[in-house]
């Protein structure tokens, strides 16, 4: 619509690690993570739980939990770094530039506060705005999002049923009109046919505005409709990036095939290979590919170092040491 | 579970402290350079010295040696309060729990009646029937203090009784007896020390009160509610008659408390500060926390 | 909707129908209190009125206070006056306990009210930055003087702020009930003992509450941080103490007692602390029966606002795991 095509990137993440040290050790969550979300596009980040993907979305957010923390990295932000940022700036930020859909809504919303109370209140603390005002402002937007806007607005979290939630969630989200959206696994609380009904508003929501959406699934489905590019994550990196169809057609990594054979939708000749093993939870600094242990394919330059993630061409980038050699890097950033 | 607790600085001074009250209480004969009860009205309210560590009360007794002695008293009482408690309070619970039926409602009609007086003020009307002194104030508290282990009690054998492994033991025919004994105590017993524990502090401090409103220990007995209460004529001219048996009180009760904070934390993983507390917090970030891709 | 009205008067019904039998467990319990005291009450109001102790004049007064019957029939008797609103007469001034209880209780309501703001004053700092500032310095001074007011004693505590602020210092009014004043050292003494149960369940309660989701939610839409402490996560921890609330009020109820005759609080305790030295067991039933009815009472007040506290209970009609 009025955003054009060629745009700089919504959000670039540069090498970004996150760390926990826990009284038990350190645990590795993210370990260089790089993507770049395009402008009015959605960016899904797919990959198992414990992949790092949850952490990457706080980490963009600045919301680690102690005793975690951003060990080194960059998020740029319309050219700014977020990670530069004090407490109070990214405080404005949040809500108003950069917003988050959590995937359970009962959880999210808090139990004793009516929705209406909960979004005026976020209102409240980036606008100066009347409480009739911030009123008719929910209204709108929960309206927009076909919601019995007056009823939800009176309601308790409680009251309202699951995909009902889910949506309010939403409107709590957009309600200023952030120019980034993270939706961390929205889907995997609600029943199929609601998963589709929060899928199509998101995917109207990107249209409708200029509005960018980092969609954080494991649901391969989900993903794929909505979803322009797949970043697919492993053991805290981005293992393999690329434009939607390519990347499902034409899986590079070999997680990705895995990955793809796993699920009902993209196998082939119908037959479900599961993942052999489980995903790590990495508790010591790595060398190698995390995905070595479980890979078929893995010799001994796996074991030794970790695979840059190179650029394939026409647009698709994958970390493997199997894959012929790369034309050019995308770490020196000109991609 | 000895290690952990040691493990915890502020458990191990709260076992610490009760040691060496428990020490005073014990070897007070001999670690009192005087006889704690004679009166000795030439020596009256003399500074501390080499005679007397700590100088002497208002009838020329020695202060360190009525210290030493109180500690005895107090834990001699608070700790055979708790048994008659424990004695009364747990097994009416397990019966209550395991049997039930009009049992169960007859013992928890009077539990109820007895929790509806506040603790403190039905002990001190029973001192008042009775008639003040040591042995009232421990029938007293000991007969409204009971109803609460056996309350605690009765929940958790109500919860354990519906786990499986008890119906289990119990088709087999094992004894009753010996269900209670082997699978419903081991559940009870942890979370009983923590209270009793925390009661026995309790206990140093309603016995001092009740003694200290003149209720409990009775002229010459050395008892720290009963020293303080003495001395409050001194309260500006020799502030020290206060506030030694006040700091003994209070040390005792804090060994107790830090003691009991420390069992709770051991015994119960989901309070915070503990390890596993901590575990729990990051349960999100482990693999196989959410639904996995492979489903 | 018809039905949540319903539910709650439908709860209220049940809820005061639990009070009926504790309520007769009460009455037991303080009729007894008269029977196993030593003495004969009748010989003793006799002595009293400096009547002559002749066996006629002692029948003819049991008969008169119902004394003669089985015991069964002296509890009914009993009851019955009681439920008229007489508690008997006090041995020793020859008043009828309930004006003279009665008397007394507005001092003590005062005190039970100022130790209660002085908790609260005490225990919600104390907690509330505990927890944000979870095992600092911080953290670790007020749990440390939670754990002081819980283990020293109160008369203890009021003996040494009087000594401190009243008598060194003369700041405040060492004894005795008038001003704004006078309430506060006892206020403090009797606050600051039971502080410390809620400042480590608020700290608790905060921790458990600040770790959920919705606390990280608020936070990710930008709430301001006063908003996020002071409602979102406040009001969620708060709730599941008002029920502990309610039980420590026997602990308040009983402070008191001491309190009063730490600083010479002209209230019931204070009456009841007399009444044991002078064998006055009429006042002593008394006032373990008000007590036990204003306890009970409070209770069930709390009970119910914890259940309006809650929309999920006051509206869904639903308890909550």
């Amino acid at each position: 619509m009025q955003c054009k095509e060629k745009l700089s990137p919504a959000l670039i993440v540069k090498n970004l690690s996150t760390r926990f040290y826990t009284r038990s050790g350190t645990i590795y969550a993210v370990n260089g993570v790089n993507f770049e979300l395009p402008r009015n596009r959605c960016l899904a980040l797919i990959g198992e739980s414990g992949a790092g993907k949850s952490v990457t979305a706080l980490s963009i957010l600045r919301m680690i939990p102690k005793p975690g923390r951003i060990v080194s990295g960059e998020i740029r932000m319309n050219g700014d770094d977020l990670l530069a940022k004090s407490g109070s700036q990214m405080r404005k930020l949040r809500g108003e530039e950069l917003s988050i859909l959590f995937q359970d809504p009962l959880a999210a919303l808090n139990p004793v506060i009516t929705i209406g109370n909960q979004i005026r209140e976020t209102i409240q603390s980036h606008r100066r705005a009347s409480k009739s005002m911030a009123e008719e402002m929910a209204l709108v937007k929960l309206d927009a999002l076909k919601l019995p806007a007056k009823r939800v607005y009176n309601s308790f979290p409680f009251q309202l049923s699951g995909g009902m939630r889910q949506r309010a969630a939403l409107a709590l989200a957009l309600i200023l009109h952030p120019q980034i959206l993270i939706a961390d696994e929205p889907t995997s609380f609600l029943d199929v046919t609601l998963q589709g009904q929060i899928l199509a508003l998101l995917k109207n929501e990107l249209d409708r505005c200029c509005l960018s959406l980092l969609f954080i699934t494991h649901d391969l489905a989900a993903a794929a409709t909505v979803a322009d590019r797949v970043a697919v994550m492993y053991g805290g990196i981005i293992v393999e990036e690329g434009s939607m169809r390519d990347v499902f057609g034409h899986p590079f990594h070999p997680y990705t095939r895995a990955l793809l054979r796993s699920h009902p939708a993209f196998c082939r000749n119908g037959r479900l290979e599961p993942v052999p093993g489980s995903a790590p939870l990495i508790t010591e600094s790595f060398s190698g590919c995390p995905f070595r242990q479980r890979c078929s394919e893995a010799e001994t330059i796996c074991a030794e170092d970790v695979p840059p993630l190179a650029d394939r061409g026409g647009g698709r980038f994958a970390a493997c040491h199997k894959l012929p050699e790369p034309a050019k890097q995308i770490m020196d950033g000109s991609c | 579970m000895f290690n952990k607790l040691v493990r915890d600085p502020a458990a191990l001074s709260g076992l610490l402290i009760i040691a060496l009250v428990l020490a005073a209480a014990i070897f007070a004969p001999l670690l009192a350079p005087h006889n704690p009860e004679p009166v000795s009205l030439t020596e009256r309210l003399l500074p501390p010295g080499a005679d007397y560590p700590l100088g002497t009360d208002a009838l020329g007794r020695c202060l360190y040696s009525r210290v030493l002695f109180g500690a005895r008293v107090t834990l001699q009482y608070a700790l055979s309060i708790l048994i008659v408690i424990l004695s009364i309070g747990v097994p009416a619970g397990l019966l209550a729990g395991y049997r039930g039926g009009l049992l169960d409602t007859a013992v928890m009609r009077m539990v109820d009646t007895i929790l509806a007086f506040p603790n403190l003020i039905l002990a001190l009307v029973l001192i008042g029937v009775l008639g003040p002194g040591l042995f009232n104030v421990m029938l007293a508290l000991a007969l409204v203090s009971w109803v609460g282990y056996a309350r605690v009690v009765r929940g958790m054998v109500l919860s354990i009784k519906e786990k499986e492994y008890i119906a289990a033991a119990r088709v087999c025919g094992t004894p009753d007896l010996k269900v209670v004994w082997r699978h419903i105590m081991p559940n009870v017993l942890p979370p009983l020390a923590v209270l009793a524990t925390l009661d026995l502090g309790k206990l140093v401090l309603s016995i001092a009160t009740l003694s200290f409103l003149g209720l409990g220990a009775q002229p010459p007995t050395p008892e720290w509610g009963a020293m303080i209460n003495d001395a409050r004529p001194y309260l500006q001219t020799v502030p020290r008659l206060m506030f030694v048996p006040g700091i003994a009180i209070a040390l005792t009760v804090l060994g107790f408390n830090l003691l009991g904070d420390g069992l709770r934390d051991i015994l119960d993983p989901r309070s915070s500060g503990s390890v596993e507390g901590e575990k729990r917090h990051f349960a999100w970030l482990l693999p196989g926390a959410g639904k996995a891709v492979e489903k | 909707m018809w039905y949540r009205g319903a539910f709650l008067s439908y709860y209220l019904l049940k809820r005061f129908a639990t009070l009926i039998p504790v309520m007769i467990g009460v009455s037991i319990i303080t009729f007894l209190l008269v029977e196993l005291a030593p003495g004969d009450p009748a010989e003793i109001i006799l002595a009293k009125r400096d009547i002559e102790l002749t066996p006629q004049a002692l029948e003819e007064a049991r008969r008169l206070m119902g004394l003669d019957g089985p015991l069964y029939e002296r509890y009914l008797h009993w009851l019955r006056r009681l439920l008229s609103g007489d508690l008997g007469v006090s041995y020793s001034s020859g008043e009828p306990v309930a004006r003279e209880i009665l008397s007394r209780l507005p001092a003590t309501l005062e005190l039970a009210a100022g130790g209660l703001l002085a908790m609260l004053l005490i225990a919600f700092p104390l907690g509330i930055a505990a927890a944000l500032y979870n095992r600092t310095f911080i953290d670790h001074f007020s749990r440390f003087t939670a754990l002081i007011g819980a283990s020293v004693p109160s008369f203890y505590l009021g003996l040494l702020l009087i000594s401190m602020l009243a008598v060194h210092l003369d700041w405040l009014p060492v004894m005795g009930r008038g001003t704004i004043r006078h309430l506060l050292l006892p206020s403090l003494t009797l606050g600051f003992g039971l502080a410390a149960t809620y400042a480590r369940l608020l700290r608790a309660g905060l921790l458990e509450v600040l770790q959920l989701e919705y606390v990280r939610a608020a936070r990710a839409r930008g709430v301001r941080e006063t908003l996020v402490i002071g409602r979102h996560a406040l009001k969620n921890a708060l709730i599941p103490l008002v029920t502990v609330f309610g039980l420590s009020l026997g602990n308040l109820l009983g402070g008191t007692m001491v309190v009063e005759q730490v600083f010479a609080w002209p209230g019931v305790g204070r009456l009841a602390v007399q009444a044991i030295f002078n064998r006055d067991i009429p006042i002593l039933q008394g006032y373990a029966l008000l007590m036990a009815v204003i306890y009970v009472l409070v209770n069930l007040a709390v009970d119910l606002s914890y259940r309006y506290l809650d929309p999920r209970i006051r509206l869904g009609g639903k308890e909550v795991g």
